[in-house]
């Protein structure tokens, strides 16, 4: 057997003269999810195509379950399914139909493409609308009969290209559960984000691309540590107040002291809890005056500060609340 | 999740059973499209026709003199195969439409045949062919078009307008895939109009300049036309038929290989 399901190696491709992917090399062992985080423009998708035999790569290799993506296509084929970004069902065609047509394509009976199409159908609450064309579903609706698509088969490995971008935060939720089920059953998983939290929530490892280039390939608890976790910002009053702090100031970020802001670096979990305690404490005994104060997360576009050093056009990173 | 066992499994057959199956599965689709569609039907299949043989039969024929009788018995045949490729048009707009959704990158990411995936939608021109053709010969009727034909000569003429609908579909594919966009595709289809009316369709092609005349006796749609039209009127069909047939099979076997490989270059 395949310990790593999914193995990219030396990955290359330019569109033009832009290169889009410089040097990707990813592993996935079978049963884990890896979660390829990053902003729009850095590769994600052509690299979700690539390993889904859908573009070629201008050099390096892709096995899926064994077999190479250029050599043997129809073989990956039948161990692989996409959820892309864009809607891939006909519109035209009710839901049942269009699964029974993608049954069909997979080479199952008659008989067999109905039966599946149904639970499909079920698993994913569409049973009302089985009837409707496709195109009278509301975009969760369609996301969820894409899904059902990609999962007639059952297949092994499951490619999902920012399967909750655009939902709203309970489809997001609703996404969540259905992809945290098909983990459980042993489905290995791939899937873009742009979302930190996203790759925290569903994902064994992140790997963080940016202009093409995976900058790091970590799991979720160790990218936060990297990053710093949870962030304290406190901005005070009377700026020359940070004289009688002297004990904060030590603690402070160093670079993060001026115009009486402060912030400090927060833990996860409970020893944070005790640590955002002990500072708010010594602020209330030094007896100085607060103008705000908040905690927050790092944003993907500060975590990519951090990671990469360079500016993430503020544009395509989504706010995260 | 299910449990493993309902998984169906993959059937072993033939790579040929294959290919006609998922073409048929890919004509199923664009057919519940046609019926999804009624306007589209009404409009092209039904209102164009009606339109444009009112119009030949009653505001232009009078002032054409083809040296038949009757100016609809020489009119309808050439409306019938213009009409049915006006239909097979479809494809310039349906192709780059489905190759710009996300569903052929289902179609691809799938263990099929990858011909069947134009293939169907080919196929599928059939229908609103017979569709078209039947409304047509009902408005002839109506307006004075008297055939002649046995039931010999209208499978004939009937297969001859099913074979350069195919034939030209596969064509118009070619410039469908071509495209840059839908729009740029529809544009495209105007290469079509000079072989309607350069072509025996309306008028004798002996009334033509010469220049005129040797491009009309030349071109795919005059001998179909002359073919449907003698075998409608059962008057000699000559090698009509024939040359037919050899034009539509050398557009198909130019244009199906074609077809492939602009599929696949979009996608390299």
């Amino acid at each position: 057997m395949v310990a790593n399901i999914v193995q990219t190696q030396g990955l290359n491709k330019t569109f033009g003269k832009t290169q889009v992917l410089d040097n990707i090399n990813l592993n996935v062992p079978q049963g884990s999810v890896l979660a390829l985080l990053g902003p729009n423009g850095a590769g994600k998708t052509t690299t979700v195509r690539i390993l889904t035999t859908l573009l070629p790569p201008d050099s390096g290799s892709v096995t899926i379950a064994g077999y190479d993506v250029l050599r043997e296509p129809e073989k990956v084929r039948s161990v692989i399914g996409i959820v892309g970004q864009s809607i891939s069902v006909d519109g035209y065609l009710s839901g049942l139909q269009n699964l029974m047509m993608i049954g069909r394509l997979y080479r199952f009976s008659r008989k067999d493409a109905r039966r599946r199409a149904r639970e499909l159908i079920e698993e994913f609450e569409l049973t009302e609308a089985a009837h409707r064309p496709a195109q009278t579903y509301s975009g969760g609706m369609r996301r969820r009969l894409d899904l059902a698509a990609s999962l007639m088969a059952a297949p092994p490995v499951l490619f999902l290209d920012e399967p909750t971008t655009g939902l709203d935060p309970e489809s997001r939720n609703t996404a969540w559960d259905v992809i945290r089920n098909l983990v459980r059953g042993g489905t290995t998983l791939l899937l873009t984000t742009q979302y930190l939290e996203e790759a925290d929530q569903l994902a064994d490892t992140v790997a963080v691309i940016d202009h093409g280039r995976i900058i790091t390939n970590d799991t979720p608890a160790n990218l936060k540590k990297k990053l710093g976790g949870e962030r304290l910002d406190i901005h005070l009053t009377d700026p020359a107040d940070i004289a009688k702090l002297p004990l904060l100031q030590a603690r402070a970020l160093p670079t993060q002291v001026q115009n009486g802001a402060i912030s400090f670096a927060i833990d996860e979990g409970e020893r944070g809890l005790k640590e955002v305690a002990s500072i708010l404490q010594q602020l209330i005994t030094a007896e100085v005056a607060v103008t705000d104060y908040t905690l927050q997360r790092p944003t993907l576009e500060e975590a990519f500060l951090q990671l990469v050093g360079t500016k993430v056009n503020n544009s395509v990173i989504e706010e995260r609340k | 999740m299910q449990s493993v066992s309902t998984i169906p499994q993959a059937q072993q057959r033939p790579r040929v059973y294959w290919m006609l199956s998922d073409t048929w599965e890919l004509f199923k689709r664009s057919v519940i499209q046609i019926r999804r569609t009624p306007d589209q039907v009404i409009a092209g299949v039904i209102l164009q026709p009606i339109f444009l043989i009112i119009t030949f039969r009653y505001v232009i024929g009078g002032a054409i003199m083809t040296g038949e009788a009757n100016y609809v018995d020489f009119l309808m045949p050439g409306m019938l195969v213009t009409n049915v490729i006006q239909l097979a048009a479809v494809t310039l707009v349906s192709i780059p439409n489905d190759m710009t959704s996300g569903i052929v990158d289902r179609f691809r990411s799938l263990p099929m045949e990858k011909s069947a995936i134009l293939g169907g939608t080919v196929l599928s021109v059939a229908v609103r062919c017979v569709l078209g053709v039947a409304t047509m010969i009902g408005v002839g009727l109506l307006v004075g078009f008297r055939p002649q034909a046995d039931v010999a000569g209208w499978l004939t003429a009937v297969g001859l307008l099913l074979l350069v609908s195919y034939a030209f579909a596969w064509l118009l594919a070619v410039f469908g895939l071509m495209a840059q966009s839908v729009e740029g595709a529809q544009q495209m289809g105007g290469f079509v109009w000079p072989l309607y009316f350069l072509s025996s369709a309306f008028v004798p092609v002996e009334s033509m300049p010469p220049v005129l005349r040797a491009f009309a006796n030349n071109q795919p749609l005059t001998p179909t036309i002359n073919a449907v039209r003698a075998l409608l009127l059962d008057q000699p069909v000559g090698n009509h038929v024939w040359i037919t047939v050899a034009w539509c099979t050398g557009i198909i076997l130019v244009s199906v290989p074609l077809t492939g490989i602009l599929f696949r270059r979009r996608f390299s």
